[in-house]
Formats: C-alpha cells, structure tokens, sequence
C-alpha cells in the first residue's frame, strides 16, 4: 500500500462524509459521587438504559465513550451507574440518552478469550468484533420452553460425580469459608470438559487480578482455554462492572444455549456481588434492609439463577448449567446472602476449613452436600456403585466415634470402620486431576466390593494411581465398556471383576 | 402526605391564572404563609422553577437557549424564532444566545431536555470517528 492510495481513500472518504444532524434527548450531572450519578432532564430515559457521557474536556476522556446504565428513574431526575473511570465526569456535563439497552457482544469469537462485563478483551489478543449483541438483563426461559435435567455434567471430582452429581441445567451451589477449595472445583471442572461439548464461562467477580492470571494460567497449561471464556470484574474496577459482571457472562451463555449447545457457567462469587450491588443500591438512596442489603437483593439472584436452564427440543435443547459461589464467614450458612442462594439452587455442594486441614480434598462435608435434581442424570452405572458408597460413607460416620476403642469392637463394626477409612482415601483427589467416569466407576467398584480392604489405609493412594494406570495400558477394553454402555451389565462386572483381580495379583507381586 | 414543589406551582399557576396584580400579591404571601405553616418554605425556589416551567407550558412561551461562535444577528434571530415556532407549536419563543468559541462555528440549540447540535465541533468528531471505524 502506498502513501498516494491511502490519500486517495482518504479523500473519498471524506467526500462521501454526511454530516447529519438530529434532535437528541440531552440531560445534566447534577450530582456526582462513587460510581453513581443523578442526572437531571433525560425524561425519555428507560430503565437499563446505556447513558452516554459527554465530558466537557472531551479530549482527556480519550476516544472512547463512557457509559452509564441508568437504574432509578424518579420525578425530574435519573440515578445512574457508571461503567468505567468516573473520575473525569464533572457536575453540569452532558448527557446524552442512546435508546439502546445494555447489551454484550456476543459470539463464537468471544471463546478462548478474556473479557470485561462489557465484552471488551482485556487479554491483549486484539479487539473483539462482533455484530450480534445480547441484552445483559433478560428474562429466564419459561416452562413451556424447559425440560428436566438428565445429562450429567462430569465434574471429573469422583466425591461429587458419585455423591452430589450435577445435571446439565442445574444450579449447584459451592459454598464454604474461605481457603476451602471452592474455586478449585470449578476450575477441575472447566479443565474436565477439555475435548467435551461443553462451553465454560467463568465469571470472576471482585476478584484479586492476580488470583485471575493464576487461574488463566492453569486452564491455558491444561488446555481448557480453547473452550472458555474469562469474564472478569476486579477488585479495582467500579462496583458496577462487578454488579453487571454474572449478567454479562449469563448473556455470553444463552448465545450458546440459543444455539442448541450446553454450557457451564461459574460465577465466583456471589456474596462479592450482592456487595457490589449494596454498594450501588446505598449510593443511589434504596432504603437498606437486613445487613444493609436492598430490599430486592433477593430477586438480583434468583432472577440470575433462574436464567439457568435446559431447553426441550423444540426449543433448540441447549442447556446452561450453573455453579455459583458463595463464601460463608466462618462457617455461617445461615447468614443472609447464602440462605438466599442456597433456596434459590438445586443443591449445594458444602465445603469445610476442618477437613480442609484435616488434609481430606476436596474437603466435602458428604453430610451436608446435596443435589436436588442430579440423580436423574447420572449414568446408570455411576448410580449403582454410588448407592453403595454413599451407604459405607454414613455407617462409617456414625461410628466413627467408637474407632478409637479399636480392639474391643466386635468383627462387623470393625469391618466397616475399616472400610470407610478406605472409602475417605478413595474420595480424596488432587486439585487440576480430573478423571474419567470410567475410571471412576472401576475404583468405586473395587472399593465397595472390599478389594480395597487388604490394603494398608496409608497405601491406597498409591495403590489406586497403580490401578488406574494399570486399567488404561492393559484393561482398556473394560473401560471402553463401561463408557460406551454407561450401565453395569453382566458383561461389564465380569470385565471389572476380572481385571481388579488381575491387578491385585500383578501388584502384590510386585512388591 | 407532603405536598410536592410540583403542586404548589400548578396550584400557584391556577390561583393566578387571569388575576389582578393586587389579588396576585395576595396569593403570593398567601402561599408564603401556607409554606411556613408546612414547615416547606425551603421548597421555594424549587416551587418558583416549577412554576415558570407550567407558566411558560401553559401560555405556550418555549425557552431556548442557542449557543454559537459569534452573537446572533438580527435577520438570524427572527429565522430561528419561527423555526422554532413551527417545531414546537409555540405562540413565543425566548432565546438565550450564549457565545462559546470552543464550538469553532455551527449552532447548538438546546429546548429543555432536547438538544439539536449542529456545530462545527460535533461534525468534527463524527468525522473522526468515522474514520476510526
């Protein structure tokens, strides 16, 4: 391209230049303060409505315009939010209404990529084009369009998969204090569906800008970049990106979900959220309620959750599954924000700093964690072996007061002391260390049935990474099996039965 | 229930309406006494500013504020005024010339909350951003 051809285009350019002109509904800033403005006049305005700001020195604001969403509406005044760096908004600049309502770009260019609550990238891979925009506030699908859930969605976290599965379309809550490995699931989950279907989105509310590039890092080193998308509101940023941060994100979703496909979306997490929009809903003069949140802080949730969902066929038959995260204050599930939630979703999956520390992770609290609707999804044979597990796990919790006496139990309740100190090792599992459902069911099934229960509680560990390495090089076939026909037929527990003995002979010789 | 600025006014505007300067004056320091007896006499100037925005609505006066580079001639004044008549179906129209050079040229004028900006400055950036795209 020469120097002449860009003057050329230049030049035409600039011919053809329309210079149109046309009335505008304008407003004032009349007042100004955290995030938040009143505007006088505007009287066309809607509610979340996007306000465009007009400093008066256009020149420092840059090219790009500054936003506004605009939340109360009242006599002869607006109260809106700022999206972005409100410091160079002054009183008595204009404002100009645009008649558009807040909406995201959209799109399969937007996967792989990490974005702002606005759809911008942040992640310096180049500007993000898109011509469809989706509203961020949008009303949930209705029940003529739903259907019930029953398609798992494998976490790859063998606790969770066998005891509280999730089903595509749920809503399943992961609460716990902090430091407890509530991020860490959902990021094992992400990378789990790495050559899957599923589209992961994961929303990052308030969170620490580094926790986000550390979080970024992982899924890039375990590949499960290609199939997400990072939507993130820091710490740094106004309240009122964090605020509209899971609508955004939710939005990004239902382009999918429209689509025909399934997604999974993680909003970490929701009690930073419910701050932002306390923050928000404060400045602009709502009457506080209970801990100063609003009086609709419960609808900011359940209209959120609600977009959750799994389409029938008619429909397209996509699905959004949801894991928000919700951070209790030492331990308290009864305080506002996670009573909410936790009504609002279809289980929970609780976590505890106590096993936490007692080195049992993920630290599931077994007793408490529930799925609602999850059952419905898992696989058949998942169902079978789980029952079983679930059934060990209670009996051993009941008697777990009584292993200290040791000797002096009789030879049943030893046995299953014995048995559910096996089944806790079995349930740990690493953090970024999916597994496969098939692996899954062979290690429940060798548990259950007490091929665990001649070896050593400190040994299984190892002995369970001897048995899957073993199954995936020389029983291949087996688990091939059990994938394929997902349900525990004569055939399959004949293979297992085989194969777990096989091993314990290889390995017991090889010690 | 608190009485809004909003209903003084229009209730100033009807008690007024068609009246004589003295009985005026007696509505006005009736309303005075009625503001003190409602502990809402710092309502005042919000009570006025209603009122001229109902005066002017009902009396069919519009208020415009035009800004350009240099002040209005006469010939323009009068071209504007009926444009703004016709536009907005007014029997007077009250101009406020305001003198900004920032504009560069043009004309921006501004009726309540509408704006119609017809500057060089605003043409200017559209062509930027234009070209940006």
């Amino acid at each position: 391209m020469n120097k002449d051809y860009i003057i050329d285009e230049l030049k035409k350019q600039l011919e053809n230049f329309q210079a149109t002109t046309q009335t505008e509904k304008v407003g004032t800033v009349t007042e100004i303060g955290d995030g938040v403005a009143k505007i006088s006049g505007l009287s066309d305005a809607m509610v979340s409505e996007m306000l465009e700001f007009l400093p008066a020195e256009a020149s420092k604001a840059g090219p790009a315009p500054l936003y506004g969403v605009a939340l109360n509406l009242e006599e002869g005044n607006v109260g809106a939010m700022i999206l972005g760096a409100y410091e160079g908004i002054k009183e008595g600049d204009t404002v100009k209404s645009t008649g558009k309502i807040l909406s995201v770009p959209v799109g399969d260019m937007m996967v792989g990529r990490v974005v702002n609550p606005l759809g911008e990238a942040i992640d310096g891979k180049g500007e993000i084009k898109s011509e469809t925009f989706y509203p961020v506030e949008k009303i949930a699908p209705g029940v003529i369009t739903r259907k019930g859930v029953s398609v798992p969605v494998q976490t790859g976290i063998k606790a969770i998969d066998a005891m509280i599965p999730v089903g595509r379309g749920q809503r399943e809550l992961i609460i716990g204090d902090r430091q407890t490995g509530k991020t860490a699931i959902a990021i094992d989950t992400i990378i789990n569906q790495k050559g899957k279907e599923l589209i992961c989105i994961y929303v990052a509310i308030g969170q620490k800008e580094s926790k986000i590039a550390r979080i970024m890092g992982e899924l890039e080193k375990h590949g499960a970049m290609e199939h997400t998308i990072i939507v993130v509101a820091g710490a740094s940023d106004p309240s009122a990106l964090s605020f509209i941060a899971p609508y955004a994100g939710c939005a990004m979703g239902e382009y999918f979900m429209d689509k025909g496909k399934d997604v999974l979306i993680v909003y970490d997490d929701l009690s930073k959220h419910a701050w932002a929009y306390r923050q928000i809903s404060l400045i602009l003069r709502r009457p506080p309620g209970r801990e100063a949140y609003p009086g609709d802080i419960f609808y900011l949730h359940s209209r959120l959750l609600e977009r959750s969902a799994r389409l029938n066929e008619n429909y397209g038959g996509g699905s959004i599954t949801a894991l928000p995260v919700i951070e209790t204050q030492a331990g308290d599930v009864s305080a506002y924000i996670p009573t909410n939630v936790i009504s609002i979703t279809d289980g929970q999956i609780y976590l505890e700093t106590d096993l936490f520390y007692k080195g049992i992770r993920p630290a599931l609290n077994v007793g408490l964690s529930v799925s609602r609707v999850g059952s419905s999804a898992q696989t058949k044979a998942m169902k079978k072996v789980a029952g079983k597990l679930r059934l060990d796990l209670a009996q051993f919790r009941e008697l777990e007061a009584f292993a200290q006496f040791g000797s002096d139990l009789d030879e049943a309740t030893r046995k299953q002391i014995e048995r559910g100190k096996r089944t806790v090792e079995v349930l740990k599992q690493d953090q970024y260390e999916p597994m496969p459902v098939e692996h899954q069911v062979a290690i429940i099934y060798a548990l259950i049935n007490g091929f665990l229960d001649d070896v050593a509680v400190e040994k299984v560990k190892t002995w369970e990474n001897d048995f899957h390495k073993y199954m995936k090089s020389s029983q291949k076939e087996v688990l091939d099996l059990i994938a394929e026909k997902k349900e525990l037929t004569d055939e399959v527990v004949a293979g297992l039965e085989k194969a777990i003995k096989e091993f314990k002979e290889v390995y017991q010789n090889g010690q | 229930m608190k009485i809004t600025s909003t209903q003084y006014a229009k209730s100033l505007y009807e008690a007024t309406k068609d009246k004589s300067q003295s009985e005026i004056d007696e509505v006005i320091s009736n309303l005075i006494n009625v503001l003190k007896k409602n502990n809402q006499l710092k309502l005042i100037s919000n009570v006025i500013s209603k009122f001229s925005e109902i005066w002017n609505k009902e009396e069919g006066i519009v208020e415009a504020v035009v800004t350009t580079r240099y002040k209005l001639q006469d010939t323009m004044t009068k071209q504007l005024e009926d444009f703004l008549k016709e536009k907005y179906g007014a029997k007077e129209i009250v101009l406020n010339n305001k003198i900004d050079q920032k504009i560069k040229g043009g004309i921006i004028i501004k009726v309540g909350d509408e704006l119609l900006d017809a500057s060089i400055v605003r043409r200017l950036k559209n062509l930027k951003l234009n070209f940006i795209k």
